[in-house]
Order: C-alpha cells, then sequence, then structure tokens
C-alpha cells in the first residue's frame, strides 16, 4: 500500500477512542506526548511505507482547526463548511 | 605527559617572487596534503602553502573510513595508519540509565580495510608530510600565509605573507584547501550557506589506560551528564576522545577550564581511573557549503568548501575523497590528455556527495539537538523504543557513518548496455576483494584507468587502460555483478566508469575517452 487509505476503517470505533483516551489517564503533558510519539512510531512502523506516512501527516496538518482570531486562512478557508467562530487552516506543504 | 610533540617543520624564506607556477595549493591540512600527494605521485609539481608551521592541533579528525584508508592504500600511508589506529567495529547507544542497544559494523570479510580505524589527525598529517617529501615534487612553504588572491581566467595570482616579508606568485591551477575559515573564500566574495547548529560541545582528548573496548558509545542524557549527551571513542596511545553535549547557553570560556573539564571527566569515569587531558576545545558546528566548487582555475576542497558536524565522521572523510576526485582529473588537464572541461565534473560528483554528507550530518545532529520540544518527545520515544523493539534502533541517529560517494549519474559514467542488476552500481568506489595472492585494490594501476577482465582473455593495448585478469567466480565476481566474459573499467580514482558484457576494445576506448571529458 503505498497511499494513505481514509475510508473508515476501524471494527469499534468508540473503543478505539476510549483506549486512546484512557492510555493516557495519569500522564503529565510531557509524559503524554512522548506516549504518543512511541505511539505514532510503532503504528508508523507498521504501516511500513514513508509515503503514506507522508500523507498521512500532510492530511493531519491539512485538517487542524484554528480558532477564529488565527490570520484568515485563504481560500482553502472559503470553501469549508464548519462552525461559524472556527476556520480551517490552509495546508502546509510538508517539509521536503 | 604529551603523547605526540608536533613536529615543527622549518620555515624558508621564498626565492622566487614573481616566478608563475602550475599547481598551488593553500593550506597544509589534511585535505591539501592529500590532494598535493596524490598529483605528485601522478608525476605533477606542486607548491603547498600553509600560515602555520605544523600539523593539527588537538586531534580533530579521529575516525578515518574505509575509502579514505583504501585512497591512503594507494598513496602509500594505509598501512602505517592501520598499524597505529585503533580498529573498531562496535558501537554501543546508551539512554538514561540504560544501555539501550549494541550494533555491529559487521564488515564484510575479504577487505584489506575496516569499516574504520581511529587515530588522531596529527598523525596522519605528519605521515602526509613526510609522503610528500619523499616524492621530491611538492614545494612545501610553512608560514607562507595567503594574504590575497586575484583569480584570473587564465591563472591566480596571489600575495603571500611570510616572516620575511611577503612576496607574489602565480599559479595555473589554484587549489583552495585552507580550511573552514577559507580565506580564498573570502577573497573570492563566496558564501557558504547552510545552517549554525545552536549548541555546543565539549571536545576532550583524554590520556588513561582505562581497560574498555575499543568501541564506539553514545549517550544520551547519561546519569553523569544529565540534559546532554556525550560519546566516547578510543585513539591510538591511550588517547580517549570525549565529546559534551554542553547546550547552547553555555559559557565556553568557562567551560575550557581544565578543572571544569575535569570534574565532567571525573563524574564520567568514577573516581578510579587516572587520567589525564590532553587536549580540550569547545565548538559550535555547522553544516554549509559554497555554491560551486570549481570557479575557473581555482578550486575549493575540504572544509573551505563544505562543513558538517562531526556525527558521522564525514568532514575529513568527506575531503580525502575530494582530493582523490581531484588529483587524477588535473593531472590529465595538465599534461594535455583531457579538456579543462573535465574538471566541471568536479563538481558535478562532488557537490551531490558534499550535499549527501551535509544532509546525514544535519539529520544526527537535529536527532542529538532536538530542535523543539515535539522534536525531543519523538528523539526520546525513539530511545526508549529501541531498547525493546528491533524496528526502532534504525531511527536511532547518533551518527551516520561516513560512506564512500556513489558517483549516481556522472557525466563521465557509460550507461550500461545490458541490464546489470547484481553488485556495485556504476558510478561506485570498486569494492576490494582478497584474491589468492593479495587484494583487488592493490592491482588497480597507479596512473591511469583498470580493465577488470572476468577470465577472458585481454584485448590489445588500449592506451591508458592496464588490464587485470580476474576469477568469474566467488568474491571478486559477486561484488561486481560479473561472470565469465564480462569487463569493468576503473578510472583512475577507482571508481566503476562502465562494465560491459562482452570485450571490445572500440567501446573501452569511448568510455575511457567520456571518463577524460574528451566527448562533448
Ligand atoms: C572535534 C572534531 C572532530 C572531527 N572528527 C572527524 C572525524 O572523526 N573524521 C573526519 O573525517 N573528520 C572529522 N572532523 C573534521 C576534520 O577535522 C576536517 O574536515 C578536516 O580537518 C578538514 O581538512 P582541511 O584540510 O579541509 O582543513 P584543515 O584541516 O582545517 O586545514 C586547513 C589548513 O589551511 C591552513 N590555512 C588556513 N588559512 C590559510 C592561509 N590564508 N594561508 C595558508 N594556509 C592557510 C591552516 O593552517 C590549515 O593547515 C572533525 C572535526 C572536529 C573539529
Amino acid at each position: 500500500m503505498t497511499t494513505l487509505d481514509t475510508r473508515p476503517r476501524l471494527d469499534d470505533p468508540d473503543l478505539a477512542f476510549e483506549s486512546l483516551v484512557e492510555a493516557h489517564r495519569d500522564l503529565t503533558a510531557e509524559q503524554s506526548r512522548r506516549f504518543d510519539a512511541r505511539l505514532v512510531l510503532l503504528l508508523a512502523n507498521h504501516i511500513g511505507s514513508v509515503t503514506v506516512l507522508r500523507a498521512a501527516i500532510t492530511a493531519a496538518r491539512a485538517t487542524a482547526w484554528e480558532p477564529a482570531e488565527a490570520p484568515p486562512a485563504g481560500e482553502a478557508a472559503a470553501s469549508q463548511t464548519g462552525p461559524a467562530t472556527m476556520r480551517l487552516a490552509s495546508a502546509r506543504a510538508p517539509r521536503s | 605527559m604529551a603523547t605526540f610533540v608536533p613536529p615543527h617543520y622549518p620555515f624558508r624564506p621564498a626565492t622566487d617572487d614573481g616566478a608563475r607556477h602550475s599547481v598551488v595549493v593553500v593550506g597544509g591540512g589534511l585535505v591539501g596534503l592529500t590532494a598535493a600527494l596524490d598529483l605528485a605521485q601522478r608525476g605533477q609539481h606542486v607548491v603547498v602553502l600553509d600560515d602555520d608551521d605544523t600539523v593539527s592541533t588537538g586531534s580533530r579528525a579521529i575516525c578515518f573510513a574505509k575509502r579514505t584508508l583504501e585512497i591512503y592504500d594507494r598513496l602509500g600511508i594505509g598501512a602505517a595508519i592501520r598499524d597505529k589506529g585503533t580498529t573498531w567495529n562496535t558501537g554501543r547507544v546508551y539512554f538514561g540509565e540504560r544501555e539501550v542497544y549494541g550494533f555491529d559494523l559487521l564488515a564484510e570479510r575479504g577487505h584489506r580495510n575496516p569499516a574504520f580505524v581511529n587515530l588522531q589527525q596529527y598523525y596522519v598529517e605528519h605521515w602526509l608530510v613526510e609522503a610528500c617529501r619523499a616524492t621530491g615534487r611538492v614545494d612545501l612553504r610553512w608560514k607562507h600565509r595567503v594574504a590575497g588572491v586575484a583569480n584570473r581566467t587564465d591563472g591566480v595570482a596571489l600575495t603571500v605573507a611570510t616572516p620575511a616579508g611577503s612576496y607574489t606568485i602565480g599559479a595555473d591551477w589554484l587549489l583552495a584547501a585552507d580550511g573552514a575559515r577559507s580565506l580564498v573564500r573570502e577573497a573570492l566574495g563566496l558564501d557558504a550557506v547552510g545552517k549554525v547548529f545552536h549548541d555546543r560541545f565539549l571536545i576532550a582528548d583524554v590520556v588513561m589506560h582505562a581497560d574498555l573496548p575499543a568501541e564506539r558509545r553514545f549517550w544520551f542524557e547519561p546519569p553523569f551528564h544529565r540534559g546532554g549527551s556525550v560519546l566516547l571513542h578510543r585513539q591510538a596511545d591511550d588517547v580517549w576522545r570525549i565529546d559534551f553535549q554542553l547546550g547552547w547557553d553555555a559559557d565556553p570560556e568557562a567551560e575550557r577550564e581544565p578543572s571544569r573539564v575535569e570534574a565532567r571527566v571525573r563524574a564520567m569515569l568514577g573516581p578510579d581511573i587516572p587520567f589525564a587531558l590532553e587536549w580540550v576545545s569547545i565548538y559550535t558546528f555547522r553544516c554549509r557549503r559554497i555554491e560551486k566548487f570549481r570557479h575557473g582555475r581555482t578550486i575549493f576542497l575540504g572544509d573551505a568548501a563544505h562543513q558538517v558536524s562531526p556525527f558521522g565522521a564525514r568532514g575529513g572523510n568527506g575531503g580525502v575523497q575530494d582530493a582523490d576526485n581531484l588529483g587524477w582529473k588535473l593531472d590529465a588537464v595538465l599534461r594535455g590528455e583531457a579538456p579543462e572541461t573535465l574538471l566541471d565534473s568536479y563538481d558535478s560528483e562532488r557537490i551531490p556527495a558534499a550535499d549527501e554528507n551535509i544532509l546525514n550530518s544535519t539529520r544526527s545532529t537535529d536527532f542529538i539537538t532536538p530542535k523543539n520540544e515535539a522534536a525531543r518527545a519523538y528523539r526520546d520515544a525513539v530511545l526508549e523504543l529501541a531498547a525493546s523493539h528491533h524496528f526502532a534502533r534504525p531511527l536511532v541517529n547518533s551518527g551516520r557513518l561516513s560512506r564512500p560517494a556513489v558517483l549516481t549519474g556522472s557525466p563521465l559514467s557509460t550507461p550500461d548496455e545490458t541490464p546489470w542488476p547484481a553488485g556495485a552500481p556504476l558510478g561506485a568506489a570498486a569494492p576490494d576483494a582478497e584474491l589468492d595472492d593479495g587484494y583487488l585494490l592493490d592491482r588497480t594501476a597507479a596512473n591511469g584507468f583498470t580493465l577488470l577482465v572476468f577470465d577472458g582473455d585481454l584485448c590489445g593495448a588500449i592506451p591508458g587502460v592496464q588490464q587485470v585478469v580476474v576469477p568469474a567466480a566467488g568474491m571478486v565476481a559477486e561484488r561486481y555483478g560479473a561472470g565469465r566474459g564480462d569487463a569493468v573499467l576503473l578510472r583512475p580514482d577507482q571508481h566503476i566508469a562502465a562494465r560491459w558484457r562482452r570485450l571490445d576494445p572500440a567501446a573501452i576506448g569511448r568510455a575511457r575517452d567520456r571518463a577524460l571529458g574528451r566527448l562533448a
């Protein structure tokens, strides 16, 4: 697989979400960040493709919602429908 | 308790004011001396100007990579380096209190040289000086500082300052190997572009009789040096290299104080091992290069052309490959066997190599000095995982050790006419191999091309090409992906220029001409 599959694929989405949140219980902000990093690394290795990883990074960056006071995000935001007070940040090019 | 007494080479006033020389090298450091020796062994007369009268102060480079050792075998000082230096194959990585993993450089059998030999830079420079002298063709001028450079279309005019006054000389060709703070670079108005890492490193050479194995040890955040990394390497003469990462806010003057350094080393070694400091310095590292290395008749090599951080040992090893690449080309131009445009291939081959070194050492430095909290979290996560999961070990980056450049897409290479699926790729440095009576690389031509013929009949004489028959089975054949009747053409710097599944003298002659830049 060299393309990012973003169709709904999880057999039990609620359990997946609960597990991710639960895993952070009792962790400080710093511990949480490092935990997430370990998790991402394990999953990235499981996926086994830097191309897919980079596509996921791009997709994750492109879908960040930022507070309304952030500077206007350009045309990308205009075509989106979202909560009135939120705006979609423009996708940034991945680092080369 | 100095382990090495630096030689002081005599100053001699110039007696040739106004003279013109064919090749002048500025900088008698590791790379300038290598270039001078290479050219002299090919028969050229070379003037070397150095502003100092001795070898490298402090050991600086310690890790000499296999390719550098092969080049130094060709130049005749490889055995001395192997005999004096420390061969190592293992590395160990620690994080906090724990060992994360150990690695083996898995040296392949049947090479004369190991992956690395550790030796203080000053020994290598000293032997280069002696070898230069032995040629009788290198005019080494100590305490001759280049103070002015005028780069003209047909040569270069130099103003040289000495204790006995200034003089001028001309050079048909100027090799600028005057190091990281190159005056020639400045005189030509060239910028080295890249980045500075906001970190400081304390580099100490310590003499101690420690019962430790010869291996590379790298600690991230060890208990004896919280908040930084530490690197330990063994050198010759019971000298050990220790690098302490200090952070950007460290005060370089205070950190250089011997008592302060001793306290750091003592914390690391524990109370029982006696030691003495031999050399201490504080560095901030840079990764950068000038845009082009050839500027008409002035050609840049080594740190004057490009700089990297030392993680990966790519500075000196990269510079030696510059000299290896340039020597035979300039020699061919000076003999009238190749057009001047051949020297443009120095840029097209060595700039990608410099970029590869810069990329690798930048990534290592970014791993060792995380740029922000997220980077630190990922770095630490990799280290935590690596202790128990093999998959994370290749992500640990405490230095990606120097490898020879593969001259992919070089204009001097003749593309394969038939698929060549196995063995070293076109443009690679020729792999060594053990033969019944020695090593393959020792059989390559001293000055010229070499044709490896795999168990075939030699063709008639091809000017400038020495033919060597090698077995079509076993180690050599495997390393070149070759079989009976195949032929591989090596350049004078031992890189693979062309190869065939047949022996056709006309094709071989064309490939040689192409590698000499004779075909437009
Ligand atoms: C702490 C440390 C560790 C390192 N470890 C390694 C390693 O393990 N392996 C490795 O391969 N590399 C290593 N390096 C890098 C290596 O030391 C350099 O890349 C190498 O010395 C570059 O050689 P050079 O000849 O280009 O420059 P230099 O060795 O700096 O030589 C330049 C010469 O030019 C002379 N000069 C300067 N200006 C003038 C002038 N105007 N006129 C006349 N002469 C002049 C100087 O006196 C000097 O002799 C390390 C560097 C450091 C600092």
